[in-house]
């Protein structure tokens, strides 16, 4: 095969049909106007790690604030309930819905799917960059809170009314929680169209021989989750709607009758509604959406410990059907969010089974990457480190899921740290390792350079260790009564004072460690500008990998003939111990000697 | 490994490189299934980019069924409030319990508008048939002038009136329920009653909006390809909303 | 699992609010979450049916 890493490095990041007018175009129209689904895909990745800076900046506060509540903030003051639920607010959703949901599938989702089918664009190049600008609007939107009358939002990524619904609950309760509500609705009309994108150009647009059978992991992780978008989404804009129809046209979907906000009784009109109501359509959005942000995490993990273990993945086929069935059962399970808040009894039982059913497809897919790794002898790449470490944490986090999934658990677990805990270990740490190793993995992709493999290693084992040390506690802080969402935990005078000040030793440790955390990922970022600036070239398929996106005329240019597919992806022909890669596009007339294969079933 | 890209053959072959593969130029574009080639000659079975005149009308086709299986999710939610609200009451001062629920009175002219939809819909399939009558296609391959828009636009025209004319009928039902002194905030009901016609005429104002795109695209895009999808695409759109019109109004005219 | 989980709402205030619903508007919320889990599920299934037609 020969390559031409010159022509891809040309071609990165505008459309390669105007490669030949690169001197007229201006590189504002390539790289930011563009329809070009790699750079539409580095452009989520910039939003996002904009997003994830501010995002791990405001935890510090938060920390900070809950351990020294003294201490007096520079160019602001003392910090207020208020702020502190701000904070708490904007931290939220900048990691749930601008990181967690951007970067895994949208970010990487445009970078690589099309490469991984075989197909050189998406199905539609200009939805898909509207798509971009009006999440990069949302984000305007939602940072722009800050600066009106009142501040952010206090309540919550969750926004449960009647707090959400009445401007007098709170100071950022007026125009900061609108230009929320206008922040989240523009965010899931934009993420809507980028799901349809990528689930069209998933069914249409494999290239020859890409049969459902044959689709890397990754692809059927991120079709899934853009179904549970197109689901979601769709609900929970039509939650905004009546929320807004709430705040300003004067009904009460949401509002119950006799609602005291802030000492005062609000006027008993034709309030009729419950917020149980918010709760079902938020939750039924929620839940798939905190699947979708993992969900490519974990077609990736898949991928990536069957490429450096030179294996196939374990049972591949099951692993499509897990997929399948944690996004079908995903739908299914939101009343866990709901136990303690008035839900009827035996609806409580039914979605408390439902939700540990779902435990099942994910234990298969833990067993499965264990499998896949059990007594081989890995490659220990930094993409393959930051991969077990997603193994890791799923596992831990996962354990606390059944827990608070029993309904009596649940009432006192519900609004302590516990459940930050759970969330935090399976959905955020397991996802930002999950974008880690798709980092480290795909950067020459990417840049055509390799990250430093040394510093990788560094940055990896001081994540592992700041995310074991920052949230393992918080499920003792948690048992011991911690709530969450709470701004104060010091000289509160009464039996629950003493038992909140027992915790802070705990918490001033969770702080140092949140503190080691972050400051690790200085590594990362100092990689990343270093590898940028001077790194070594990167061979065209470094990792010896074996699906698409490494084909070498595929990767960034749109020259040459579409690829063609013949078999699963991982599979090796193993030859006096030695394991040589089978890529996914080579013709196995080419091959030297019919290699034993562990059987190709790769036909649908 | 060089260092220099030499054009190959394939790379200069520019049917390759662009997957329009319209048909204008080459085979008539009409959904055979075979691509002249004879036996085994599956379009279907051919990589993407080649697999005929339909393939890029199939893809806008599929983008807009899941776009609208979204709408239809967003419209059940609020149906699904709608059953909720309708039985949900609270206790006052006095323990009683107070439903606060009063049917909104249907305008009769909706049953009106709900004819003229779907009429439009009628209208509307009949453009789009017209989209690929064989005939006139062969005909317009042929170079013989453009039959095809010239025997659609009307019928699109048609729809945009008719859809105009139920925007109309709406807009009327909500003055005449005005004048009854039934507003957006007057009851749990009338709340449903504004937010489902509301949310569905913004609907129709995208429709229409497509319709019209369709309707300059009939006369602008040379294109015969590009034509049948903006028709095609408007069509299924509008049918949707029809449909969905009609589960709304039935729920509104009966499940109160 | 049926009985001991029923008793799981211990709080008092929800456990009451729960029990004061009347049985229409239990009805309603059954309907309502069987209507939106129905829809969901019916559009997921037919995109996998529709998926396998392309091969
Ligand atoms: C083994 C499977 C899992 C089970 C049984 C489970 C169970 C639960 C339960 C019952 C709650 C509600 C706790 C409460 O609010 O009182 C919860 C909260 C949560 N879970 Fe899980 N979970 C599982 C996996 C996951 C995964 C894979 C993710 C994300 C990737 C996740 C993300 C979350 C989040 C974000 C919350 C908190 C939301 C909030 O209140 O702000 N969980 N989980
Ligand atoms: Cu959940």
């Amino acid at each position: 095969m020969s390559q031409s890493p010159y022509l891809r490095r040309e071609s990165a990041g505008t459309l390669a049909s105007s490669v030949r007018l690169a001197g007229r175009t201006s590189p504002i129209r390539c790289h930011l106007f563009t329809t070009d689904h790699r750079a539409i895909g580095r452009l989520y990745l910039w939003l996002a790690l904009l997003s994830v800076a501010i995002g791990t900046i405001l935890s510090l506060l938060m920390r900070l604030h809950l351990t020294w509540p003294e201490r007096v903030l520079p160019f602001h003051g003392p910090v207020l309930p208020e702020d502190y639920l701000a904070l708490v607010t904007i931290h939220g959703t900048l990691m749930l819905f601008f990181v967690l949901t951007t970067a895994p599938q949208s970010g990487f989702g445009n970078l690589i799917l099309p490469s991984q089918i075989g197909a050189r664009r998406m199905a539609f190049p200009l939805i898909n960059a509207v798509s971009f600008w009006v999440i990069a609007a949302a984000l305007v939107v939602l940072l722009s809170s800050t600066f009106v009358p009142g501040g952010s939002p206090i309540s919550g990524w969750t926004a449960y009314p009647p707090l959400s619904a009445v401007p007098s609950a709170g100071p950022g309760q007026g125009t900061g929680i609108d230009l929320w509500l206008a922040s989240i609705a523009l965010f899931a009309i934009g993420s809507t169209m980028s799901s349809i994108n990528q689930l069209v150009t998933v069914v249409r647009m494999r290239c020859e021989g890409m049969t459902w059978g044959r689709l890397p992991l990754t692809v059927w992780a991120w079709i899934t989750a853009s179904m549970l978008s197109i689901l979601a989404f769709s609900v929970l804009l039509a939650a905004l709607l009546l929320l807004f129809c709430d705040r300003h046209l004067a009904t009460s979907f949401y509002l119950p009758v006799g609602d005291v906000v802030n000492g005062t009784l609000r006027a008993a009109g034709s309030h009729n509604g419950s917020p149980l109501l918010w709760l079902h359509l938020f939750w039924f959005f929620g839940h798939p959406e905190v699947y979708i942000a993992i969900l490519p995490g974990m077609g990736l993990t898949s991928m990536i410990l069957g490429n450096f273990s030179r294996r196939r993945v374990f049972a591949y086929r099951t692993m499509i059907t897990t997929t399948l069935l944690i996004g079908f059962l995903g739908i299914l399970v939101w009343g866990h969010h709901m136990f303690v808040a008035g839900l009827n009894p035996f609806a409580g039982t039914a979605f408390s089974i439902s939700t540990i059913a779902i435990a099942i497809p994910a234990a298969a897919k833990v067993l499965s990457w264990l499998a896949t790794i059990w007594r081989s002898r890995p490659s220990y790449t930094t993409a393959f480190l930051f991969s077990l470490g997603f193994v890791s944490l799923f596992i831990t986090g996962g354990l606390s899921g059944p827990i608070l999934a029993q309904p009596i658990l649940d009432q006192y677990l519900h609004n302590t740290f516990f459940v930050v805990a759970h969330f935090h270990l399976i959905m955020a740490m397991a996802g930002i390792f999950g974008l880690f190793s798709a980092t480290y993995y795909w950067f020459p992709l990417l840049a055509n350079r390799t990250l430093h493999e040394g510093l990788g290693r560094i940055h990896f084992v001081g994540s592992l260790l700041g995310a074991y040390a920052t949230f393992l506690p918080m499920h003792l802080t948690g048992l011991a009564g911690e709530p969450r969402h709470y701004a104060q935990l010091t000289s509160i005078p009464n039996a629950a004072g003493d038992l909140l000040a027992r915790t802070l030793p705990l918490n001033r440790g969770i702080t140092w460690a949140a503190f080691f955390l972050a400051g690790t990922q200085l590594v990362f970022l100092a990689n990343l500008l270093l590898t940028l600036w001077r790194g070594p070239r990167s061979s065209p398929n470094p990792w010896d990998a074996t699906t698409l996106e490494w084909h070498p005329n595929l990767s960034e240019s749109d020259f040459g003939l579409l690829p063609v597919v013949y078999r699963e992806p991982s599979q090796y022909a193993y030859q006096n111990g030695e394991a040589r890669a089978l890529p996914q596009w080579i013709d196995p007339a080419l091959l030297p000697s019919a290699p034993s294969t562990s059987g190709d079933r790769g036909v649908s | 490994m060089p260092a220099t890209y030499t054009p190959s053959k394939p790379d200069l072959d520019k049917s390759r490189l662009h997957d329009n593969d319209n048909g204008a130029g080459r085979r008539p574009p009409t959904d055979k299934r075979t691509g002249g080639g004879g036996e085994g000659d599956n379009w279907q079975s051919r990589p993407q980019g080649q697999r005929g005149p339909r393939e890029r009308l199939g893809r806008y086709r599929m983008g807009l069924f899941f776009a609208l299986a979204g709408d239809l999710m967003f419209f059940i939610a609020i149906v699904s409030v709608f059953f909720v609200a309708r039985t949900t009451g609270h206790f006052d001062a006095y323990n009683r319990y107070i439903n606060e629920w009063l049917p909104t009175a249907i305008p009769p002219v909706l049953w009106l508008n709900t004819a003229v939809l779907l009429l439009s819909s009628v209208t509307m399939e009949l453009a789009r048939r017209r989209m690929f009558h064989e005939p006139d296609v062969m005909e317009e391959w042929f170079g013989l002038g453009r039959p095809i828009s010239r025997r659609s636009a009307p019928w699109v025209a048609a729809t945009l009136c008719l859809g105009l004319l139920f925007l109309a009928g709406q807009a009327l039902a909500w003055k005449q329920l005005a004048m009854q002194r039934v507003f957006f905030a007057s009851n749990p009901s009338s709340h449903f009653f504004y937010l489902i016609t509301y949310t569905h005429a913004i609907h129709l104002f995208l429709g229409i909006g497509g319709l019209m795109l369709a309707l300059w695209g009939l006369y602008a895009s040379r294109q015969l390809e590009t034509r049948q999808i903006l028709v095609d695409c408007a069509a299924w759109y509008w049918h949707s909303m029809g449909v969905f019109w009609v589960f709304l109004f039935l729920l509104l005219a009966y499940f109160q | 699992m049926l009985s001991t989980s029923s008793y799981a709402q211990g709080c008092t205030q929800c456990r009451d609010n729960a029990a004061a619903t009347p049985i229409a508007t239990q009805h309603a919320y059954r309907t309502a979450i069987l209507l939106l889990v129905g829809v969901a599920f019916g559009i997921g299934s037919s995109v996998v049916l529709v998926g396998r037609r392309f091969r």
